[in-house]
C-alpha cells in the first residue's frame, strides 16, 4: 500500500475532523504494535487534506511514525464531511463528537432537514434546542468539552450548562469535578443553580466550596432556593430523630409536604412484635410526635 | 392589536368539554366552549404555552352546530346550573371585535335562560358585544397588580381598563366575575394586592359580583423549563413544589397564606362575596377559608346556591327537579 509522509499533508486542517479527543490509548497501543493498518482518507490537493483517520494520524505522530498508508477520495467537500461522519459512526460517538458532526454540517451549508436526518441517525431528537446545544458544545472551551465527555452528558444537559455565563460554567465544572456526580445528580444541581440565578441574579459559588459530595451541594443549593421547604425537612428530620423509631417502624411524609396525611408502616414477624410496635406508636402519640408532624403537613396554624 | 394568523375551521369534533380540572384537586365543574384555540395576548405564564403546539389561532365558524352542542349539554344536565366559558383555550374577548364569535352564543344563552355563559378576558373591549349581552352572560376579567401586568401580561389591557369595562357591564345590567388567577408571589405582592382590592371596591358594585376566583400560579414541567430559560424572576420568585397533579405549585403553607390574605381582604370589602379557590386541595380550602369543601360536587353545589341568590325565580330552571334531588 502506498504511504504518504505526514509532512506532505495538511495535518492542521480539521475541517472534517469529528473525533474528540484525538488521543486514544487503545489505538496508540495497537499502532505501536502493528503500525497503521487502515489507510487514512485524503482529499487530493497540493497539500492533501485529511478526511478520515485523525486518531490514527495522532497516534502515529505520538509514536514518531513519519508516513501513513492512504487513499485519495475524489469527492467534493460536502461529500467528504458526510464520509468523515459515516466513517466514525462505526463506533459509538460521544456527545462532543455528535456536536462536531452537527456543527460542521451547518457550517458546510447543509439544509436543516439534512442535519435533522443525521441527528436522528446519531440518536438525537431533531429539535432546535438540541441543535443549538450541539453548536455550543462544538465551540466550547476544552475544559467544558472534556467535562462533557468524561461525564457523558447528553445534549439536553449541555443545553442547561451553556445557559450559564462562561465564568459561571467554569465554576460549575470546577465544583462538579471535585465531587462524584452522576448525570441525574448533575441535572438536579444545574436546575437548582438555574433557579438560584434567576431568583437572585447570581450564584455565590463560595458558599458551595467544601461540599464533600453531590448531595451536600444539592442540599446547600436547595436551602437557598427552597428555604421554607428545607426548614420543614429539617424540622421533620429532627422530630423523627428524637423519636428514635426502631427500624421496623417507618413514618413517611410527602416530600413536598403537600398531602396532609402521613404513612406509617411496620414490619413484624409475629404477634408479639406487632404488640410492641403498637405500644411504641402509642407512646409516641402520647408524647405528641404525630401532632407535631401533622403541624408540618398542614403547613400552617389552623384558622381560628 | 395586530391579528395573528387565524385559521377558520368547521366541525372538527366536539367543542363543548368539561374543564380539564386537575387530578386530586377540587374543580368547580365548569364547561368550556372552545370557539377559539390559541391566544394573541401571549402572557408569559400562560398554560397554553405548554399545551398548544400550534402557534396559530383557530376559530370555529359553524356557530349553529356549536350552539346545538351547547343546547344538548344543557338539556342533558339534571342536577346543576351549568356554567360555560369561552376563555379556556383562548381569551374570550381579545379577538372578538374582529371575529365576532361570542355574540350569537351570548344571544343563545339569553334566549335559553337555563345556563350561564361566562366571557373571561384580559382584553377590555366590550362595546361591540353590548347588543348581545343579557343577564345570562357573566362578564369576567382576570385581575392582577399593574406591576405584574406590565411584566408578564404585556399585551393585555391595564387593570384600570379591565375594571372600567366591568363597571360598564354592571351598568348595562350584567353580573360580573373577577379572577385573581394566577396570583404571583413577588417582593411586595401583599401590598399590591391590597391596593388592587381597594381599587376594585372603589370601582365596582361588589354586591353585583357573582363570583370571585383565587388561584395561585401553577404550571407544568415544560413551562418550568421555559421560565428558567427566559429567566422569569417574577414567576420563579416563590417556592415551588411538585403537586399531586404533576404541576408546580407554591408550597402549601405559602398558598394558604396568600389565600387567607385575599379571602379576608375581599370579604372585608363585601361580606356577601362568593370567593372560591381554583384547583385547590380540600385541606387548603379548609385552612384558607374555614369552609369544608371536600369534593368538586360540594363546590358545584355552592355555585348553584350562588346563582340561585342572584337569579332567584327568574332563572328558567326546573325547580321540581332540584327539590327532588335535595339541592
Amino acid at each position: 500500500m502506498e504511504t504518504v509522509g505526514i509532512d506532505k499533508i495538511h495535518v492542521n486542517d480539521r475541517s472534517f475532523c469529528v473525533s474528540y479527543p484525538l488521543e486514544d490509548e487503545l489505538l496508540l497501543a495497537s499502532v505501536a504494535k502493528f503500525g497503521v493498518l487502515v489507510p487514512i482518507g485524503l482529499l487530493r490537493r497540493d497539500y492533501p487534506v485529511i478526511v478520515t483517520g485523525f486518531k490514527r494520524l495522532e497516534a502515529a505522530r505520538r509514536l514518531g511514525i513519519g508516513a501513513l498508508p492512504y487513499v485519495f477520495l475524489d469527492i467534493g467537500e460536502r461529500q467528504a464531511l458526510l464520509t468523515a461522519i459515516h466513517d466514525n459512526m462505526s463506533r459509538p460517538l460521544n456527545t462532543v463528537e455528535k456536536a462536531f458532526c452537527i456543527n460542521k454540517m451547518l457550517a458546510a451549508g447543509f439544509a436543516v432537514e439534512d442535519v435533522h436526518e443525521v441527528m436522528t441517525t446519531l440518536g438525537l431528537p431533531p429539535r432546535e434546542n438540541i441543535l443549538k446545544a450541539a453548536v455550543s458544545a462544538a465551540w466550547a472551551e476544552d475544559e467544558a468539552k472534556s467535562f462533557i465527555v468524561k461525564h457523558q452528558l447528553p445534549l439536553s444537559l449541555v443545553e442547561q450548562l451553556f445557559w450559564f455565563e462562561p465564568g459561571e460554567r467554569h465554576e460549575i465544572i470546577r465544583l462538579a469535578g471535585a465531587v462524584q456526580v452522576s448525570i441525574s445528580s448533575f441535572r438536579e444541581m444545574l436546575q437548582l443553580m438555574m433557579l438560584l440565578k434567576v431568583k437572585r441574579g447570581a450564584i455565590d459559588f463560595r458558599q458551595l466550596d467544601g461540599a464533600k459530595d453531590a448531595d451536600a451541594i444539592r442540599r446547600s443549593l436547595k436551602k437557598q432556593t427552597h428555604p421554607l421547604l428545607s426548614d420543614l425537612e429539617e424540622k421533620l428530620a429532627g422530630l423523627l430523630s428524637a423519636a428514635a423509631l426502631p427500624p421496623h417502624i417507618k413514618v413517611r411524609v410527602d416530600p413536598a409536604f403537600e398531602k396532609e396525611s402521613i404513612d406509617i408502616s411496620l414490619r413484624a414477624g409475629n404477634s408479639r412484635e406487632i404488640e410492641e410496635a403498637l405500644k411504641k406508636l402509642e407512646r409516641l402519640t402520647g408524647q405528641g410526635l404525630f401532632r407535631s408532624i401533622f403541624e408540618l403537613t398542614h403547613g400552617t396554624p389552623h384558622r381560628v | 392589536m395586530s391579528l395573528p394568523t387565524v385559521r377558520r375551521i368547521e366541525s372538527e369534533g366536539s367543542v363543548v368539554r368539561d374543564c380539564p380540572g386537575t387530578r386530586k384537586h377540587i374543580c368547580c365543574g365548569y364547561k368550556t366552549i372552545d370557539l377559539i384555540e390559541g391566544c394573541p395576548l401571549s402572557c408569559s405564564y400562560c398554560i397554553l404555552r405548554g399545551y398548544l403546539n400550534n402557534p396559530g389561532i383557530s376559530v370555529r365558524t359553524d356557530t349553529g352546530a356549536v350552539i346545538e352542542e351547547i343546547d344538548r349539554a344543557i338539556a342533558s344536565e339534571e342536577t346543576h346550573v351549568l356554567r360555560f366559558g369561552t376563555g379556556e383555550l383562548s381569551d374570550s374577548l381579545a379577538l372578538d371585535e374582529s371575529l365576532r364569535v361570542n355574540g350569537p352564543v351570548a344571544r343563545f344563552f339569553g334566549e335559553r335562560r337555563k345556563a350561564l355563559l361566562e366571557l373571561k378576558s384580559k382584553w377590555a373591549a366590550l362595546d361591540h358585544l353590548r347588543p348581545s349581552l343579557n343577564p345570562y352572560v357573566v362578564v369576567s376579567f382576570s385581575v392582577a397588580p399593574q406591576r405584574m401586568i406590565d411584566a408578564e401580561e404585556k399585551r393585555t389591557s391595564p387593570v384600570s381598563g379591565r375594571l372600567r369595562a366591568l363597571k360598564k357591564a354592571q351598568d348595562w345590567g350584567c353580573f360580573v366575575g373577577l379572577h385573581f388567577d394566577p396570583v404571583i408571589i413577588y417582593e411586595g405582592f401583599e401590598k399590591d394586592y391590597a391596593d388592587l382590592i381597594d381599587e376594585i371596591a372603589g370601582t365596582l358594585d361588589l354586591k353585583r359580583v357573582i363570583w370571585v376566583s383565587v388561584g395561585c400560579l401553577r404550571f407544568t414541567p415544560p413551562l418550568m423549563k421555559l421560565f428558567l430559560r427566559e429567566s422569569r424572576a417574577n414567576l420563579l420568585h416563590g417556592e415551588f413544589i411538585m403537586g399531586e397533579d404533576g404541576k408546580f405549585r407554591y408550597l402549601k403553607t405559602e398558598r394558604v397564606r396568600v389565600y387567607r390574605m385575599l379571602y379576608d381582604r375581599l370579604l372585608e370589602k363585601e361580606p356577601g362575596l362568593f370567593v372560591y379557590l381554583c384547583m385547590e386541595r380540600a385541606d387548603v380550602w379548609d385552612e384558607a377559608t374555614g369552609r369544608e369543601i371536600e369534593t368538586s360536587e360540594d363546590l358545584t353545589t355552592c355555585f348553584d346556591r350562588r346563582i340561585g341568590q342572584f337569579y332567584g325565580g327568574s332563572f328558567a330552571w326546573d325547580s321540581t327537579k332540584r327539590a327532588s334531588q335535595g339541592t
